[in-house]
């Protein structure tokens, strides 16, 4: 594989050179549905909350179960990437990069959907003047914010060697307001060796501290359920369950960046199938330890059968049956057996292992939060329907799609200024291959 | 016409503050000046106390004080002194006549479908009999509503009663799921009512209520304040509901007064759910030498509420 | 012409009239009169004061509803009616009348009194009145405490034309005065116009154990209410009092292990962000040198 330094800056960079005019259309349809999301937000700050399906048994619906998914999106973008980046694999190189993306962008949209359920919007600054620290929501409000700082933090070191590539090279065209750019934020950085020392021992911290504060932040979010009595919630293990769904669904959207992208910029000489194999492989573990938590938890409850609890797994056997099967079983089988049996093996196979496993996981958390809402200690007895049972309304799913838009349109933006596979990691690997 | 109502709750909003910040620098003064010594004019004039006197005061030592909405919201957060009140409800005596639930929505400006007490029907297990459960906001010593507040909106005062602050409440609706008893209601949208000229905002009787946050039975705290009862206890036409203060040792539901332990020990009083560990301070005397049996409480009822009470049997009842 | 116009006027008039009626009536009957009720009753306090109480109220779907400003009128004298005052409802729909001291009110020949409260009405409410015989006895009171006992001792007797007549076979009830109501503790029968009450030990009273006993015989068939009070340290203390300082879950100030823990977690964390911010800041030092 000839792979040159030019040519790999070349094939890594087209839409920082250039603005494709697929590019322009896509972007303006991610707007469309952005802004479709906004009119619904309006909507809902106009009429109040009754706009939702959430009433007064079900009073956290679609927008909590967003929230705690792109949170989880982020989490396991940060656990995957620093992870690779202490392990070093050789294979890490193109695929880095997309996971410090997804947790930066996811770790932005989240609380967003966390504003969309607060019914005073204009006393958010409350839980900065008054925080009661015995509150999971304020330990919530203050790991988010460490997070949002660490994981930019790690971005941002992980970029400075491209930026100080972008800024020096003379192979691609960049227009001069960018080059500006570049010297400003590659703050002179050269390559020396003092440098190289100094950023790299920077990096190897931060990139514990991401695994380390990954994995807190998730397990308080999983908290903020955990501590509450209501059946369902009041599980020990829901900390390490909500960390372990959460690098499988980031694990799953990992694979499904690596083929968008790839099949957009022609980027099969550096993504190769190799890559899929080796994050469908950790695909596969994370499945499994998946699946036998989620095992874990319900062959607990469903045993001991306490009243609440067989309550619980009824309702979710007759009203939720779908769903469950779907999460909990075709969500967990489906990549077990692509990515396990060897003949099964495709890039496309993986891929689409990977969406079910991402639907799978959104419906995971659906049937973690709603239900368990619907079955209170004391018994609904309402003669509203809307009270009974949960149905989110179009205000709530154009909000979701908003997310998801919003997603694209910040990958999109940075796709314009930065590299999206790192070109300093990519030749450093292929340095290591002695090509 | 939108438009004009979010101006004019803005502009409303902005007056209340500079209002607000003009009585407290008026009380401030006020204070100041009654600190001083007070000059007498030796006129003297006639006032009725609060227990019934009358005395006669110097006319120049009278001054009519305003209260604002914060002076109001922090002596809310203090109790009643020595107090520790608790509620018992007689189910051998409740026939779901929901005269409670009327009282407490008119008392506090509700919409009609915001049940502060609300009435189920309960039954235990497949051989045990149904009955008729009262259930206000439990007032717990181990409220998990105030432990998950991220604000510090919902508190538990020194005399045991739990409030929340309407004007602190960001909605978040934490609380509601950490109330294992589904107590709290959310105001979803805009109530729409009138809220007489001179009020001012008290979480102890809590109106108007404001959209996008959490309601909840407040043991009619502004009525305690005057030694009266709570709007359910005094509405109750079979007397089930009782209320009093452990300190005394007395509950009482407007007709008959007994010490609460010794009704506590001759009935078997018991509290719901006791298991959680929520500690709450309403009391339950069981269903036995019912006054009333089940069904008195189906008839009269109106459509939507014979609906609610469709399908409630045993929860876990083989189908 | 001008004939056939006058009689056309006269019946329209006259139809109008017709017309008219059904309206009218209308307006009548939504202008509905309401009938409240009155409770009526006699209270002889502990200072010795004649009290009249006329509870004027509605009963509605919400329960008894209190009319306040209505004017009663009390009258006594069986045979001859006679104007003792008038007061007006208040808040609590009470209107109450002090008898004064020094009126000797008539009795008829059982040496009862007669009372008459009413209310005249007026275009909203109807009259309501109702009537009372009461019998006047007086009863005394005196506490002591002997060997750790706590005896209450109370004498009643009636003046029947000026001869004292103890009170015998009747019911006497001890109350305590709680924060709503009176909480009966303790009964006694009188026996010759003597009754022995012996106080429980274990009543709460305030934080420093003072408590009011109050002898009263309670809406009685004959005397009415009639109260006796004394003050007296018959209490337990009791009181209740959380220490401000008393930090757990649920109050305003976190438990300290709480504290503690954040505080360092953050500490560590943070310290690492302010490592690698210093590390970008070294970088950009050492660009700038090469430079």
């Amino acid at each position: 594989m000839d792979i040159n330094k030019k040519s790999l800056l070349q094939d890594l960079t087209p839409e920082i050179v250039s603005t494709s005019r697929r590019w322009y259309f896509l972007f303006a349809l991610f707007v469309v549905i952005w802004a479709i999301g906004i009119y619904a937000l309006i909507q809902q700050i106009d009429k109040g909350h009754i706009v939702t399906g959430m009433r007064d048994n079900v009073v956290w619906g679609v927008y909590i179960v967003n929230f705690i998914f792109f949170m989880g999106l982020s989490y396991a973008g940060a656990l995957i990437s620093g992870v690779l980046h202490l392990f070093k694999s050789k294979w890490r190189a193109p695929v880095i990069r997309f996971a410090e993306l997804i947790t930066v962008i996811s770790l932005c949209i989240g609380p967003f959907f966390i504003f969309f359920c607060i019914g005073r919007l204009d006393r958010l600054p409350f839980l900065f003047a008054f925080p009661r620290i015995q509150s999971p929501i304020t330990w919530d409000v203050i790991a988010i914010i460490t997070d949002l700082f660490g994981c930019f933090i790690f971005l941002y070191l992980s970029l400075i060697e491209d930026f100080a590539i972008l800024r020096d090279t003379t192979d691609i065209k960049v227009k001069p307001w960018k080059k500006k750019l570049y010297r400003i934020l590659a703050i002179g950085y050269q390559g020396s060796e003092k440098q190289y020392r100094i950023l790299s021992q920077a990096k190897n911290v931060m990139a514990a501290m991401i695994i380390a504060i990954a994995i807190i932040v998730y397990s308080v979010l999983a908290w903020i359920f955990g501590v509450t009595l209501q059946p369902g919630w009041h599980s020990t293990i829901f900390g390490p369950y909500f960390v372990i769904a959460a690098v499988f669904s980031g694990t799953g959207l990992l694979i499904i960046l690596m083929q968008i992208f790839r099949k957009i910029y022609k980027l099969e000489k550096y993504i190769t199938k190799k890559h899929f194999i080796n994050v469908g492989v950790l695909l596969l573990i994370i499945a499994a330890f998946y699946g036998y938590f989620t095992f874990s938890d319900y062959l607990t409850k469903w045993y001991g059968s306490v009243k609440m609890d067989k309550i619980l797994i009824d309702k979710l056997f007759e009203d939720y049956y779908l769903m469950f099967i779907f999460a909990n079983y075709i969500g967990i089988l489906i990549p077990l057996i692509i990515v396990g049996i060897p003949r099964f093996r495709t890039i496309r196979n993986i891929v689409i292992a990977a969406v079910i496993a991402l639907l799978g996981l959104w419906f995971n958390r659906y049937i973690i939060v709603v239900p368990t809402l619907e079955t209170p200690f004391l018994p609904i007895q309402d003669f509203r329907m809307d009270f009974i049972k949960y149905s989110p309304t179009w205000v709530e799913w154009s909000l979701t799609a908003a997310g998801i838009a919003i997603f694209g349109i910040f990958m999109m933006l940075v796709s314009k200024v930065a590299p999206l596979v790192s070109i300093s990691e990519m030749e450093a690997s292929e340095d290591v291959q002695g090509t | 016409m939108v438009n004009d109502k979010k101006s004019e709750n803005s502009r409303r909003r902005f007056l209340k503050y500079f209002g607000t910040g003009l009585g407290v620098l008026s009380i401030g003064g006020a204070g100041a000046i009654a600190g001083k010594r007070v000059e007498t004019s030796g006129e003297k004039v006639k006032v009725l106390t609060a227990d019934g006197k009358v005395v006669e005061v110097d006319k120049e030592a009278l001054k009519e004080v305003k209260i604002e909405s914060n002076e109001k919201r922090e002596v809310a957060r203090k109790g009643l002194p020595n107090r520790k009140f608790v509620m018992v409800i007689d189910l051998a005596k409740c026939a779901n006549a929901r005269k409670c639930v009327e009282a407490c929505q008119e008392g506090h400006m509700l919409p009609k479908d915001h049940e502060w007490i609300k009435l189920y029907s309960i039954q235990d297990a497949e051989h045990t009999s149904p009955y008729w459960l009262p259930r206000p906001c439990f007032h717990c010593d181990n409220p998990l509503c105030v432990s998950v507040c991220p604000v510090g909106a919902t508190y538990k005062r020194d005399d045991g009663i739990v409030l929340v602050d309407s004007k602190r409440c960001i909605g978040c609706k934490f609380c509601m799921t950490g109330c294992p008893y589904s107590a709290r209601s959310f105001h979803w949208k805009d109530p729409e009512v009138e809220v007489p000229e001179d009020n001012v905002y008290d979480p102890e009787l809590n109106i108007p209520p404001v959209e996008g946050t959490v309601g909840k039975c407040v043991f009619c705290a502004d009525k305690l304040r005057n030694n009266e009862l709570p709007r359910c206890v005094q509405a109750c036409p079979m007397g089930a509901l009782y209320f009093g203060d452990l300190v005394e040792d007395a509950i009482t539901n407007g007709v008959e007064t007994l010490r609460f332990t010794e009704t506590m020990e001759e009935k078997h009083g018991y509290r719901y759910l006791e298991e959680l560990g929520t500690h709450p301070s309403v009391y339950y005397l069981p269903p036995v030498n019912r006054l009333f049996d089940y069904d008195s409480g189906l008839e009269g009822l109106d459509e939507q509420n014979r609906e609610r009470y469709k399908n409630t049997g045993p929860r876990d009842a083989k189908k | 012409m001008k004939k056939e116009l006058l009689y056309i006027f006269l019946l329209s008039l006259i139809v109008g009239q017709w017309s008219f009626q059904p309206l009218a009536a209308q307006v009548e009957e939504e202008d509905e009169i309401l009938s409240p009720y009155i409770e009526f009753k006699y209270l002889k306090n502990t200072e010795g004061q004649r009290i009249l109480d006329a509870k004027i109220f509605l009963a509605t779907d919400l329960g008894l509803v209190p009319l306040e400003g209505l004017p009663v009128k009390f009258y006594t004298n069986y045979e001859e009616p006679e104007l003792m005052g008038e007061v007006n409802t208040d808040s609590k729909g009470i209107a109450r009348y002090i008898i004064p001291e020094e009126s000797v009110l008539p009795m008829d020949e059982d040496n009862n009194w007669w009372f008459y409260a009413e209310f005249e009405g007026n275009d909203r409410y109807e009259m309501t009145m109702e009537e009372l015989t009461v019998m006047d006895v007086n009863l005394s009171m005196s506490v002591n405490e002997e060997e750790g006992a706590k005896n209450i001792i109370l004498e009643a007797y009636t003046m029947i034309e000026g001869e004292k007549i103890p009170v015998s076979d009747e019911d006497i009830y001890i109350f305590v005065p709680r924060m709503f109501s009176l909480l009966p503790v303790a009964e006694g029968y009188f026996i010759d116009g003597l009754a022995e009450v012996k106080f429980p030990e274990d009543v709460p009273g305030d934080e420093n154990g003072n408590l009011t006993v109050i002898a009263r015989f309670n809406d009685h068939w004959q005397f009415g209410n009639v109260e006796q009070r004394v003050e007296t340290e018959w209490g337990v203390p009791a009181s209740h009092d959380v220490a401000e300082s008393h930090r757990a879950l649920w109050t305003q100030i976190a438990p300290r292990w709480m504290i503690v823990t954040l505080t360092i977690m953050l500490i560590g964390v943070w310290g690492h962000y302010l490592f690698a911010i210093v590390s970008m800041i070294l970088i950009k030092r050492k660009g700038k040198k090469t430079e």
